[in-house]
């Protein structure tokens, strides 16, 4: 095996973005280092879920190098192809499935095979995207770039602390690059909608967090349209719990403001429902065509698209420090600059331009 | 000319990509609230200077050797500021959005919120 210690790569430092980074390194081929990763912590180095999705990222492809320092303040990565396939995934229960399943969505569809990933552990959590704002947020995101069949069925629910979820993500759809996008509007919002899910409690818990985001809502004047789940015996995994997923519709645009939370601690259902509700209205009057959650994913297709000009509108709220470290980040890995450019018809709105850098899937079987 | 306020216009496609500004500082210059940045900053060089003049009749001869320094610190004066701690974790977290108080009272305060929001972004009222 080639050591890769002395070769010069683009280097990171912290904890900062770590899946993007491995991300964007796996999707351009380049290896890189990421180092000081905690080295003044009372325990340093990777936790348990990093570690975890460093062995989800050699799984899901072949050729991949790892070497991690001894203490564990150092990693240096350097990727294979990304070949897919059907398989498992335990996660820690440190960390909820969407935090492994969120950057599969990058990869999947640059894939050798289909993507038939298992993952068991906890389904949702008040810092990681939980799975209905993965299906409503990011897969119509998806859908726009030219990834259609995604599917990302539960098959368990799983609640904090315990977990004991299952969750299946299916990505039927190969292609060789996602196509350039121009989102110059703001969508039209026609409904809001959303679903209120509980598992291992009252199924008037659910019930209630629709009561609450609907007094919330109804004054938009809008239809409101929130179903319930609810869940209960095997399937309601090991630990109570309770949480509400809201998003808007468009009819011009599959895209959709999304926000989501579960109830913690000695909170009611009606303080998660306002919550929420209040959320939302706030994403959307600080959004530009899509969610602050959702720009991250779109900015890395938008990359890795065609050799053409993409364009998406951003309000100025949505600029923030993680996104300038993403950005950063491209460019390092990339070598690609995005453009803002002020919106003349939205005086809070910006647009945000690149050039994709002509990514081919090269693992793609010829058909 | 003592009316004239000069305006700093912050350059995001500029910002962004400067290095050695941390990103949190990067947003905050580009918000055009780079004036508490500045706060920080002077009130930073009054503590050392306040520090130089109290320790200045002891080390007046050292003072030539000082400004040297200095012109070399300069170049590097950005690598050493504003880099942030590399392994603060924002990246495993959702985006914070306020509380529901807070968002409660901003709704209730500004009562054309809602008005502003159907208006542009509902399509019942149109």
């Amino acid at each position: 095996m080639v050591s890769l210690k002395n070769a010069k790569l683009p280097t990171f430092q912290g904890t900062k973005n770590f899946r993007l980074r491995l991300i964007l390194s796996t999707l351009s081929g380049k290896a890189i280092r990421i180092e000081k990763i905690r080295p003044d912590d009372l325990n340093p180095g990777l936790k348990d879920y990093e570690i975890s999705f460093l062995r989800l990222l050699e799984t899901v492809t072949n050729g991949s190098i790892i070497e991690i320092s001894y203490t564990g303040t150092t990693v240096i990565y350097k990727p294979g192809l990304i070949i897919g396939g059907n398989f498992t995934h335990n996660c820690p229960t440190s960390k909820s499935c969407g935090y492994f399943i969120e950057p599969m969505l990058y990869l999947a569809p640059f894939s050798k095979k289909k993507f038939s990933i298992v993952f068991n552990g906890i389904t949702s959590s008040k810092q990681d995207p939980g799975l209905d704002f993965i299906r409503w947020g990011l897969l119509p995101v998806m859908e726009k770039f030219g990834v259609r069949e995604v599917e990302l069925h539960t098959l368990k629910r799983g609640e904090p602390p315990n977990g004991g979820g299952e969750v299946h993500l299916l990505v039927n759809s190969l292609i060789a690059q996602p196509s350039t996008v121009h989102i110059l509007d703001l969508p039209k919002i026609s409904a809001l909608k959303g679903v209120a899910y509980c598992a291992r409690v009252s199924p008037s818990v659910a019930n209630r967090l629709v009561d609450a985001a609907r007094n919330v809502l109804r004054p938009t004047g809008c239809l409101v349209d929130i179903t319930t789940d609810v869940w209960r015996g095997e399937n309601s995994g090991k630990s109570p719990g309770f949480g509400l997923t809201l998003f808007s519709e468009s009819k011009k645009t599959p895209i959709r403001y999304c926000v989501d939370d579960i109830g913690g601690p000695g909170e009611t259902p009606e303080d998660v429902g306002t919550r929420v509700a209040y959320n939302l209205m706030d994403l959307i009057q600080g959004s530009g065509c899509m969610g602050r959650n959702q720009l991250e994913l779109a900015f890395v297709y938008m990359v890795v698209g065609k050799e053409d000009i993409g364009r998406v509108l951003v309000n100025k709220k949505q600029l923030d420090a993680r996104l300038v470290l993403l950005l950063r980040d491209i460019k390092a890995i990339f070598g690609t600059n995005f453009f803002f450019k002020d919106c003349i018809d939205h005086s809070d709105c910006l647009y945000a331009t690149v050039k994709g850098i002509g990514f081919t899937n090269a693992s793609k079987k010829i058909a | 000319l003592k009316n004239v306020e000069v305006k700093k216009i912050w350059d995001i496609n500029k910002l962004i990509y400067m290095n050695n500004i941390d990103p949190d500082d990067a947003i905050l210059r580009w918000r055009n609230e780079e004036k508490e940045l500045d706060k920080n900053e002077d009130r930073d060089e009054e503590l050392i200077a306040d520090k130089d003049e109290f320790e200045g009749s002891e080390n007046d001869g050292e003072d030539e050797d000082k400004d040297k320094g200095d012109d070399e610190d300069e170049d590097d004066f950005f690598q050493k500021k504003n880099t942030g701690d590399a392994n603060e974790e924002i990246d495993t977290n959702k985006i914070a959005l306020k509380s529901s108080d807070e968002l409660r009272e901003e709704w209730e305060e500004e009562g054309s919120s809602m008005e502003r929001l159907k208006e542009r972004f509902f399509k019942s009222a149109k």
